[in-house]
C-alpha cells in the first residue's frame, strides 16, 4: 500500500514537472510549478523530513510562485501568448531532453548501489545534542554544528536583495502602485495578520525542539508583509532605501556580532559557551527570521513595476 | 590568536559588506582602504605562521570532525588568498577612480561579498561549505556584471546566472551522493574514506562537470565572453582574474585529495583534452575578434586550458614530474590572475581614450598613451609566456613535466597555444601603431587608472623573478600522494 502511494506521488510529481516545462502558456506553467512545489512538500513529509517540507511549501511553492506570477503580470502582452514555434523543431529542446534523460539514468545507477556510509555521522549528532543548546537535531546542525554555513547563506540572501535593488535603480517606468481599497479585504486582513504573525513566531519558537525554524518563520512573515502591501497599506518604511537595507542586514549583523564575540571569548568562530548556547541561538534565529521575512518581501516589492521614488510620489 | 587570524579573511569582508550597505557612500573608500590593509596584514601573518609551523586546521564552532566545518591554512590556501588580496586591492582602487559615484555605491557591497566568498573557498576544507562559498561568489559576480546596466550587460548577467546555477546544481548533486556513500563532508576525512565505486564515480562526474561549467572550460564556456567582455572594466578584471579561479581551485583540491589510483590517467587525459581544445579554440577565437575586450576575454578561455593541463600531467606516475606539473600550474594561475587583471585594466584605459570598442579606433594610441600600451604589453608578455615573466616559468615547468613523462601531445599544444597568443597580442599592438589621417582626438584617463593597470602588469613580470619564493611554499610533502 505504501509503495503504491509513493509511486502515485512520484508519477504526479513527474507529470507536474512535464506540464510546467512543456506548457505553451506561461500562466499555466507557473501554476503547475506551484503545484510541483506542493507535491514536493508532500513527498518530503513521506520521507520523514518535515523541516524541508515546511520550507519547500513556504519558499519553493509560496514565495517563488508569487514572484513568478508577479513577473508574468509585468511582461509585455506578446510574451504571455502561447508559443508559435513548435518546441520539437528547436535543437535545444532535444539537447535538454537527452541531457535530462541521461542524468536520470546515471542517477538511478548511482542510487541503486547499496549505501552504507563509512563514517557514521548520526551518532555524534545525537550524542552532542546536549551540548548544542537546542533539542531538535536539524536546528542544532543549522545553527550550531554548521552555523558557519548558515551565516554565509544569510549573506547570500542579503546579496540577492541587493542585486534586486541595483537592477531597479536605472528604470524609469512609471506605473501606479496597484492597490485594492476593498473593505472586505481589510476586514479579513485584521483577522489574518495577527494569526500569520503568531504562526511565524510559533514556527520560530518551535524550532528549538521540533520542526520549524528561522527560514520557515521568515517566509510566513514575508507572506504577512506581502498581504499587508497588496491590501494597499503603503507604509513609508518600504519606500526608503535605508530602511530596506537596514532590515536586510539586521539578521546578518546580529549573527556576525555573535560570531565575533565568541571568537574573542572562545577559541573559534561561533563556538558558543555551553550555558549561553540556547540563548545565542534563539537571538540569532529571531533576528534572522525578521531579516528573511523582510528580504523576501523586498524581493516582491522591488519586482513591482514602480520605482522607489514613484511610490513616494503616490503617497504624497 | 590563530583562531582569530584564520577567521579574519571571512569576517572582515563580511563586515565590510554590512558597513558599505549602511553607511553613507562617502565613507566607502576609507573603509575599503582600512579593511583591505587589514586583510593584507592578516594574510602576511598567516604566511609567517605557516612558514614557521606548517599547515594548520581549525573546526568552526569548536566541534570536531565530521560535525563541524574545518578551515585550514596550507600552501595553496595562503598563495591564493595573497593573490586575491593583491588583485582585489588594485581592482578596488581602480574602480574608485573609474566608476561613477552611483555605480561605485553599488559596487562596494558586491566587492566585499565577492571577497568573503573567495576567502571562504580558499580556506574551507568542507565540501558543502565550498558550495555555499560558490553560491555567494556566483551572486556577487552576477550582481557585478549587471552593474553595466545596458541591455547587453543584463543579458550577459542572466546567461551567466543560468550557467553558474546549473554548475552549482551539478556540484550539489555530487556532494549529496558522496555524503550518502561516505557519511562525511569534510575533505580530509573523505580523502581517507574514498574509494571509486559506481556511486562515487557518478558523484564526481556531476561535481567535475559542474565545476568545469563554472570555470568555463571548453565546451562549457559560451557564457564567459559576453559576461567578461561586456561588463565594466574593474568587474571584468575581477571576474577573469579571480572568480573563475575559485571553481578551478575546488577542482584542483579534489584532484589532489582523492585517490583515483589507476583511473587517474584516463580522467586526467580526458580533462587535458578539453584543456588542449580550449587553448587552441580560445586563442583562435581571440585572434578573430574585432573588439578589444573580447580579445582579452577569449584569451582567458585559452588560459583556462593551460590550467586544465595540470590534470593529465599530475597523474601519479613520477613524483618529480607531478611536482613540476603542480608548480607550473600554480604559477600559471598566479601569473594569469595578475596579468589578466592588468590587461583588462589597461584595455579599459584604452577604451576610455578612444570611446569606441573596436580595434581600428586604437590607431595612433601608442604615441599618445605609451604608458598604457606598455602596461598592456607587459601583461601580454606574461600571457604569451615570454621570459622573464611568471607565465614563462609556469609554461616552462609544465613543458618540463610533459617532457619527463614523454607526453608529447601536451608539449605541442602548449607551444602552439603560445604562438597563437603571441599572434593575438601583437595584433592589438599593430593597430596601436597605425597612423590615421584624421586628427587624433583622444580622451585622457586619470593617471591613477594607468598606474594601477601598470602595477599589476609589473607584478606579473616580477613573479618571474620571485617564482622560487612561491614554489618553496608548495612542497608535495604536505599534499596527499597515492
Amino acid at each position: 500500500m505504501n509503495e503504491l502511494i509513493d509511486l502515485a506521488l512520484i508519477a504526479i510529481l513527474l507529470f507536474m514537472a512535464l506540464f510546467s516545462v512543456l506548457s505553451a502558456v506561461l500562466f499555466k506553467a507557473i501554476i503547475f510549478f506551484i503545484l510541483l512545489g506542493l507535491m514536493l512538500a508532500i513527498i518530503w513529509i513521506r520521507l520523514d523530513a518535515p523541516d524541508i517540507a515546511l520550507a519547500e511549501a513556504a519558499i519553493g511553492a509560496g514565495i517563488t510562485g508569487i514572484l513568478f506570477l508577479n513577473a508574468q503580470a509585468q511582461l509585455p502582452p506578446q510574451h504571455t501568448q502561447a508559443y508559435t514555434v513548435s518546441m520539437c523543431k528547436q535543437s535545444r529542446f532535444w539537447f535538454a531532453l537527452i541531457a535530462s534523460l541521461s542524468t536520470m539514468i546515471v542517477l538511478t545507477l548511482a542510487v541503486n548501489q547499496p549505501l552504507n556510509p563509512t563514517i557514521s555521522i548520526n551518532q555524534p549528532i545525537i550524542e552532542q545534542l546536549n551540548a548544542s543548546g537546542v533539542e531538535h537535531p536539524i536546528t542544532a546542525i543549522l545553527l550550531n554544528y554548521r552555523s558557519f554555513d548558515t551565516l554565509l547563506e544569510i549573506a547570500v540572501l542579503v546579496q540577492v536583495a541587493v542585486i534586486a535593488l541595483s537592477l531597479r535603480q536605472h528604470e524609469h517606468i512609471k506605473i501606479h502602485s496597484p492597490t485594492l481599497p476593498n473593505p472586505l479585504l481589510h476586514a479579513c486582513l485584521t483577522l489574518f495578520l495577527p494569526m500569520l504573525f503568531l504562526v511565524s513566531m510559533y514556527l520560530l519558537w518551535a524550532g528549538a525542539s521540533q520542526p520549524g525554524g528561522a527560514f520557515q518563520a521568515g517566509s510566513v512573515l514575508a507572506a504577512a508583509f506581502i498581504l499587508f502591501y497588496l491590501a494597499g497599506f503603503n507604509t513609508p518604511i518600504n519606500n526608503h532605501e535605508l530602511y530596506l537595507k537596514f532590515g536586510w542586514v539586521f539578521g546578518l549583523s546580529v549573527f556576525l556580532m555573535v560570531g565575533i564575540l565568541t571568537l574573542f571569548t572562545g577559541d573559534a568562530l561561533l563556538a558558543y559557551p555551553l550555558e549561553f548556547a540556547g540563548v545565542s541561538i534563539f537571538f540569532i534565529e529571531f533576528a534572522v527570521t525578521l531579516s528573511i521575512g523582510w528580504i523576501l518581501f523586498s524581493l516582491f516589492v522591488l519586482s513591482q513595476n514602480i520605482s522607489l521614488s514613484n511610490v513616494k510620489e503616490n503617497n504624497e | 590568536m590563530m583562531g582569530v587570524a584564520i577567521s579574519m579573511p571571512v569576517i572582515l569582508p563580511l563586515l565590510g559588506a554590512i558597513i558599505s550597505l549602511l553607511l553613507p557612500a562617502r565613507y566607502n573608500n576609507r573603509i575599503a582602504f582600512i579593511f583591505m590593509l587589514g586583510l593584507v596584514v592578516n594574510a602576511a601573518w598567516l604566511l609567517m605562521h605557516f612558514s614557521a609551523q606548517g599547515p594548520y586546521q581549525q573546526v568552526m564552532g569548536g566541534w570536531t570532525l565530521p560535525l563541524g566545518i574545518a578551515l585550514r591554512i596550507d600552501a595553496l590556501a595562503i598563495i591564493f588568498s595573497m593573490m586575491s588580496c593583491v588583485v582585489a586591492s588594485v581592482c578596488g582602487f581602480y574602480a574608485r577612480f573609474y566608476l561613477r559615484a552611483k555605480q561605485l555605491k553599488q559596487f562596494w557591497p558586491f566587492f566585499w561579498f565577492l571577497l568573503t566568498a573567495l576567502n571562504t573557498i580558499w580556506l574551507s576544507a568542507d565540501l558543502f561549505n565550498l558550495y555555499v562559498g560558490l553560491e555567494l561568489l556566483t551572486f556577487s559576480a552576477v550582481g557585478l556584471v549587471a552593474l553595466g546596466q545596458n541591455k547587453h550587460a543584463l543579458a550577459a548577467a542572466l546567461r551567466y546566472l543560468f550557467a553558474a546555477l546549473l554548475g552549482s546544481m551539478g556540484y550539489l548533486l555530487g556532494i549529496a551522493l558522496l555524503y550518502a556513500q561516505f557519511g562525511t563532508l569534510s575533505l580530509s576525512q573523505l580523502s581517507d574514506a574514498f574509494s571509486l565505486t559506481t556511486t562515487s564515480a557518478v558523484a564526481l562526474g556531476f561535481m567535475f562537470i559542474g565545476l568545469m561549467m563554472k570555470t568555463a572550460v571548453f565546451p562549457l564556456h559560451t557564457w564567459l565572453p559576453p559576461a567578461h567582455g561586456g561588463s565594466l572594466t574593474p568587474v571584468s578584471a575581477l571576474l577573469s582574474a579571480l572568480v573563475i579561479k575559485a571553481s578551478f581551485y575546488i577542482l584542483l583540491r579534489l584532484w589532489m585529495a582523492l585517490p583515483f589510483g589507476e583511473n587517474a590517467f584516463v580522467i586526467g587525459s580526458l580533462m587535458g583534452t578539453l584543456g588542449g581544445t580550449a587553448i587552441i579554440w580560445g586563442s583562435w577565437m581571440a585572434l578573430n575578434q574585432t573588439q578589444l575586450k573580447q580579445i582579452v576575454a577569449y584569451s582567458t578561455l585559452a588560459q583556462i586550458g593551460y590550467f586544465m593541463l595540470i590534470f593529465p600531467l599530475f597523474s601519479y606516475s613520477d613524483p618529480t614530474a607531478n611536482q613540476y606539473a603542480l608548480h607550473g600550474g600554480v604559477l600559471m594561475l598566479l601569473s594569469h590572475a595578475l596579468a589578466k587583471a592588468g590587461m583588462f585594466l589597461a584595455a579599459g584605459n584604452l577604451l576610455i581614450c578612444t570611446n569606441k570598442t573596436d580595434l581600428t579606433s586604437l590607431a595612433g594610441l601608442s604615441r599618445y598613451r605609451p604608458l598604457n600600451i606598455f602596461a598592456f604589453g607587459l601583461a601580454g608578455v606574461s600571457i604569451m609566456g615570454l621570459p622573464p615573466s611568471g607565465g614563462f616559468n609556469g609554461k616552462w615547468l609544465l613543458v618540463q613535466s610533459a617532457l619527463m613523462q614523454s607526453k608529447w601531445v601536451w608539449l605541442i599544444i602548449i607551444l602552439l597555444g603560445s604562438l597563437l597568443s603571441a599572434a593575438y597580442i601583437f595584433k592589438v599592438f599593430s593597430y596601436t601603431y597605425l597612423e590615421t589621417k584624421a586628427g587624433d582626438k583622444f580622451e585622457q584617463p586619470s593617471a591613477m587608472l594607468e598606474w594601477s593597470a601598470l602595477s599589476l602588469s609589473v607584478l606579473s613580470i616580477l613573479l618571474g623573478f620571485f617564482s622560487v619564493w612561491v614554489l618553496d611554499l608548495l612542497t608535495l610533502a604536505e599534499m596527499r600522494m597515492p
